[in-house]
């Protein structure tokens, strides 16, 4: 049995070269000392870099050299028997005016095994789950996991971190493994996201002196890889509701609701040398009252990025990658917007792009260092995201430059 | 190759060899058909986003074969096996 199980979970019986797999039989009454540490996985990451920004308040509202790229984290992983698991990484961050600076709690949750068979698996997970419905979503937080310093900022937008990275609720996974299509993964959350004062302010403005809370967020997604094929494609939606409640004593503000709906394809390519990536999205961001008691609007923002790596020997990897994306597809150059606000947001806060060149060296297994350079157009993707700040975000151009030393066990 | 317990419901315990290791690329790519980026795309999702638990790496084929050996319900891959005695084997050759 454990034969038939092994060659059907790991060999494909076309090589040449001879391999020995070792196994030992399960047995319930071996006490093993190695097998009650191996219930408890401990790992960790630290990175830290410079970032240089010129022309926007992307990390610092001084454009100065930055030291503020720092990513830790810790984790643990503990097996409480054969289908229970429990789980949790704690990180902290420092991107500037990215994100808020601080320690968080990464994802804490409970993880069942409900079914597991060679070609089925079925997980659920409780508690504080990471977004997996992305290209890079649960990995946008491990530096040496994603493909660059900086992601693409209109799928992976710093502003939205907080909210986006994950949710606290239930999720389900479902994979499955098929001989002739290939293999499935069905993922649906269903959460909310605490959102802070400071989280409020890099969202909204800092004149937005009350509440803002998530009501709801729920995601789907779908991966299909064919079998034996480099190619992987998926589709993702999230549906999210917040509500805005004005502070009563002093408020530029009024009580408020924004939803935002967002659907991904996307497409990932692994060859031994190449890789291509690439996400198409739409955006639909309807805010209802918050500027005045009868706002109405819901603009359609769109936007995509493609990317190529190519590994140059074991240690070098090069990067390329282009994205577009706008806030508005009735008003893609942002003048309207302009036209309506008297000026107040210029045309350049309509869209974003970016055109990034970078490269990676590997020392070791676990000790990578990461240089990038991007070319960016437009203020669209910069924070606050509802009340943008034109005195310091001038620039049409603008551009930024990133090193990163990281380290993980 | 995503299963993570045996048919009768007991966990399975995988252990590898470093990335760069060339048994591993061999291992990897004649054996799962993949590369060994893609796999450490996998497990470090796996690992750094809660959802599951990666393979354990391991420095040399010795340790490879005393993890294996000492842990029940595992599995890893040698090249050459000298004491098949205290294991249950799967020769694979074409």
């Amino acid at each position: 049995m454990f034969l038939e199980l092994k060659v059907k979970a790991m060999s494909v019986l076309m090589n040449k070269l001879f391999f020995t797999l070792v196994f030992v039989a399960l047995s319930l009454l071996t006490i093993n000392v190695k097998a009650a540490e191996q219930d408890l996985q401990v790992h960790g990451f630290i990175a830290q870099g410079i970032i240089d920004v010129n022309g926007s308040d992307f990390v610092n509202d001084d454009g100065d050299l930055s030291s503020k790229l720092t990513e830790i984290g810790l984790n643990g992983s503990y097996q409480i028997n054969d289908n229970l698991r429990l789980a949790g990484q704690v990180v902290y961050l420092n991107g500037g005016n990215r994100y808020e600076e601080g320690i968080r709690v990464d994802y804490a949750l409970l993880d069942w095994s409900v079914y597991d068979s060679s070609s089925w698996q079925t997980n659920l997970y409780f508690g504080r789950f990471k977004n997996n419905h992305w290209l890079y979503s649960s990995s946008r937080d491990i530096p040496f996991a994603r493909p660059s310093i900086i992601l693409p900022q209109s799928v992976y937008y710093d502003g939205f971190r907080d909210i986006a990275v994950g949710a606290d609720g239930v999720a389900i996974k479902i994979s499955h493994n098929n001989d002739d299509f290939g293999d499935f993964d069905f993922n649906l959350s269903y959460g909310t996201s605490p959102v802070s004062d400071k989280q409020a302010e890099i969202l909204l403005s800092e004149f937005a002196l009350g509440k803002a809370k998530q009501d709801s967020d729920m995601q789907v997604s779908l991966y299909w890889q064919p079998l034996f094929s480099p190619w992987r494609f998926g589709v993702s939606y999230l549906d999210s509701d917040f509500s805005y409640q004005a502070n009563e004593n002093s408020d530029l503000f009024f009580d408020g609701n924004f939803s935002f709906q967002f659907s991904t394809i996307n497409a990932l390519y692994e060859g031994e040398k190449w890789e291509f990536s690439g996400e198409i999205y739409q955006t639909v961001f309807t805010t209802e009252d918050f500027y005045s008691p009868t706002f109405d609007e819901d603009p359609v923002g769109q936007g995509m990025y493609v990317q190529s790596r190519y590994k140059l020997s074991d240690e070098l990897t090069l990067l390329a990658r282009y994205e577009s994306f706008y806030n508005d597809k009735n008003d893609k150059n942002g003048k309207i917007r302009e036209e309506q606000t008297g000026g107040l947001i210029p045309a350049h806060f309509g869209y974003h792009r970016d055109a990034t060149l970078g490269l990676s060296y590997d020392f070791s297994n676990n000790l990578r260092l990461r240089f990038e350079y991007h070319w960016i157009q437009g203020a669209g993707r910069l924070t606050p995201v509802v009340l943008p700040n034109p005195q310091i975000n001038d620039q049409l151009n603008w551009q930024l430059w990133a090193m990163q030393l990281m380290y993980w066990f | 190759m995503r299963q993570t317990l045996w048919a009768d419901g007991h966990r399975i315990t995988v252990f590898v060899l470093p990335r760069q290791h060339a048994l591993h690329l061999r291992f990897t790519k004649e054996r799962l058909q993949m590369f060994p980026y893609q796999l450490e795309r996998i497990w470090h999702k796996l690992t750094y986003s809660g959802l599951g638990v990666a393979p354990i790496t391991v420095n040399t084929p010795k340790e490879l074969m005393d993890a294996v050996r000492s842990t029940p319900g595992s599995i890893g891959y040698v090249e050459t096996l000298k004491d098949e005695e205290s294991n249950n084997v799967l020769r694979i050759k074409s």
